[in-house]
């Protein structure tokens, strides 16, 4: 499983530093794509089947597609060079201190537990059911708050 | 051959999630472009969410669902940042936030 484990990881690397480093916006989304695919078969292979079809479904299907119409809206345009050591700085930083805290805890892995999908419905239905509500308005929000901007720059246009 | 992780440490997908994260806090501070901005946030948000799938084989189903809110907030996240941002590359032709200086005072 190790060597499983391995190619999944150094594809998940390679791919997320592809999608921020690429300059051809089409290949940023593909390597975008792809990364979202085999994090959804991280969920497959911890036994989150749901997790996985709802992963491939919203992100691989849909983010992927919003991002693609998107490029093909406003073209590929030339992105100005920024100094990033320091950007590198942190974020080797961060990942050195996140390793390093996991080590520092002792952090032990027990017996996985098998999760089924009742068993998801059944925490979900008696814990986060009531989450639902203000979800849905924050959702509403957000979806009429977009259209709002949309519509009302558009009418300016015209 | 079985792909089912079943022992596996958990420091293995931890290592995910921090290298991830770390990625796509390095996008978002390095690049200009918004839309890679964007694709920085849902790397980040990506790994968080395997931290919690892999947290959850260890303490029940509570980090799948949080998973699963995540994931449909960061949808709808995509959903209105490229909506903002088709709008300033057909308006103003912006599609870098450092020309975004309107409320600037």
């Amino acid at each position: 499983m190790l060597l499983y484990f391995s190619i999944l990881y150094l594809i998940i690397i390679a791919t997320a530093i592809a999608a921020i480093e690429l300059t051809n916006l089409i290949w940023v989304l593909v390597a975008f794509a792809v990364l979202l695919t085999e994090i959804a078969l991280f969920y497959f292979s911890l036994g989150f089947p749901l997790l996985g079809a709802f992963q491939l479904a919203i992100y691989a299907g849909g983010v992927a597609i919003l991002v693609l119409f998107a490029i093909l809206t406003i073209g590929e345009r030339e992105e100005e060079k920024r100094e990033s050591k320091l950007a590198a700085g942190v974020a080797i930083a961060l990942f050195i201190t996140g390793v390093i805290a996991s080590i520092w805890t002792g952090l032990t892995t027990k017996p996985y537990l098998q999760i089924s999908l009742e068993e998801i419905g059944r925490v979900f239905v008696d814990k986060y059911a009531i989450l639902i509500i203000p979800l849905a308005f924050t959702a509403a929000g957000i979806v009429f708050g977009a259209y709002y901007i949309l519509s009302k720059k558009l009418n300016r246009e015209e | 051959m079985n792909f089912q992780f079943s022992h596996e440490p958990m420091f293995w997908f931890l290592l995910v999630t921090f290298s991830l994260v770390a990625i796509g806090i390095y996008g978002l501070l390095a690049r200009k472009s918004i839309l890679k901005m964007i694709i920085s946030v849902e790397i980040v948000v990506n790994g968080a969410n395997v931290g919690l799938a892999a947290f959850a084989t260890q303490h029940g189903a509570d980090g799948v669902i949080i998973a699963f809110f995540a994931i449909a907030l960061a949808a709808l996240e995509v959903a209105v940042g490229l909506t903002l941002l088709i709008v300033l590359a057909r308006k103003y032709g912006i599609t870098f936030p450092e020309k975004l200086n309107n409320l600037k005072w």
